[in-house]
């Protein structure tokens, strides 16, 4: 018999243990802010009546944690993270058409995006949390420096919210749609404890900082592959049409062979497709970090 | 509604599934303010004989893939009485598709009724 919100919410969270974390969480947020809602409306009107006399008819309409677990898992399932706009790469028949299949595949070219954003959205990130972490250690000793630590470590999870959204739009990992939220009964100090010393917020701030060392690292590959790949495509249309050479160092300059321009060209083309099938590798990787660090398990908690 | 067969569960609960989606959208057009999660399901009939035989929670999710297919948006505020809360509006691109849902409704409404009816839908 549940008799209070919060012992719907660890049934919901149990019904949902195996579904996907960022869906737990908005089925989570959801179900909280409908049934707080209602039990309020129904206090209202029945002042004399408590919260566990009036929860078991809300939860009647609202469903059973087992329904309500039900109704995400089957519209998450007919509704991909991508909204099915993202087709799955068709299946090609031709030997032509499977070589070239990553080359129509959307997710290797918004990974691609994705590798040239995570430069300044790393910078972005390791930047803010730099700042934020030290102004707030440093203000601790006097009395403002809590309110000053609790908007910076707040707004490190407004950017892990942006960068959970980035995340699933381009590299397809699905990720929390809802922000989160605190259980309103904890009281203000274990509030305050949970948003400095938590577990979830810590690990946030170690993805921001990671993100410039790994965002440089993507942006200097992806630049240099999609560089290089590209200028070996154009290096016949470069010697034979314009007249330039391979490689010109001023005084010095390179001719290719004209018999070797299609092995080049070729060989750049290769070149890119292995770029693609990198980034998009890179790309899943990223997203399960994303998810590892920043969407918590514990439902409750900063 | 306790005494319902496995077959007509089955029914219902694919009845239900594109009709979701067009009462929400419905509701939400008709409200001149952006209206959160509770309000809208306090608008709609459930689990009577003759509402949606479904649970609430069941919205929710509905909502979110209206708002991802950009039929609806939303903004979040705070509230008081516990976590942010999520206000939908209909988009334009929501008053056309609502507008396009009605007319096949109706198509496919008549169409049943004829055929349930009896032979008259040649």
């Amino acid at each position: 018999m549940i008799d209070s919100i919060e012992k719907y919410m660890h049934e919901l969270q149990k019904e949902m243990r195996s579904s996907d974390s960022a869906t737990r969480q908005d089925a989570m947020t959801d179900a909280e802010d409908h049934l707080r809602s209602a039990v309020a409306e129904e206090l209202a009107k029945n002042p004399a009546m408590s919260e566990a006399e009036i929860l078991p008819g809300i939860i009647e309409e609202y469903g059973q944690p087992g329904e309500t677990a039900e109704a995400y898992s089957n519209l998450d399932s007919r509704y991909p993270s991508d909204g099915g706009r993202r087709k799955k790469t068709a299946e090609h028949s031709s030997a032509a058409g499977r070589f070239f299949a990553v080359f129509s595949d959307a997710r290797a070219w918004s990974s691609l995006l994705y590798c040239l954003l995570s430069l300044a959205t790393g910078i972005l990130y390791f930047t803010w949390t730099v700042t934020g972490v030290s102004v707030s250690v440093s203000m601790m000793i006097l009395i403002v420096g809590i309110p000053i630590a609790m908007a910076f470590f707040f707004s490190f999870h407004g950017l892990a919210f942006i960068e959970g959204r980035l995340v699933e739009a381009l590299l397809g990992e699905r990720m929390p749609r809802r922000q989160r939220f605190f259980n309103p009964d904890m009281s203000w100090g274990e509030k305050i404890r949970r948003l400095l010393l938590g577990k979830d917020t810590w690990l946030t701030v170690v993805y921001q900082l990671i993100m410039l060392p790994l965002g440089i690292f993507y942006f200097t590959l992806a630049v240099t592959l999609m560089a290089l790949s590209l200028s070996l495509i154009a290096s016949p249309f470069v010697e034979l049409i314009f007249r330039l050479p391979a490689v010109d160092l001023g005084e010095v300059y390179w001719v290719l062979p004209k018999w070797t321009l299609p092995f080049f060209a070729v060989l750049g083309i290769l070149l890119l497709k292995g770029t693609l099938h990198l980034v998009k590798k890179i790309g899943w990787a990223q997203g399960k970090l994303a998810k590892k660090m920043l969407v918590s398990n514990d439902y409750y908690g900063y | 509604m306790n005494e319902i067969s496995s077959p007509t569960r089955k029914f219902l609960k694919e009845i239900n599934a594109g009709i979701t989606s067009l009462v929400l959208l419905c509701v939400v057009n008709r409200s001149d303010e952006p209206m959160y999660g509770y309000q809208i399901a306090k608008q709609i009939d459930f689990g009577s004989e003759h509402g949606l035989s479904m649970k609430q929670s069941g919205l929710y999710p509905v909502l979110r893939s209206l708002e991802k297919n950009e039929l609806l948006e939303s903004r979040v505020e705070p509230s008081v009485s516990g976590p942010p809360r999520r206000y939908y509006q209909i988009t334009d691109d929501g008053i056309e598709t609502l507008e396009e849902w009605k007319d096949i409704w109706h198509h496919v409404k008549e169409n049943v009724d004829a055929i349930l009816e009896g032979g008259n839908n040649d």
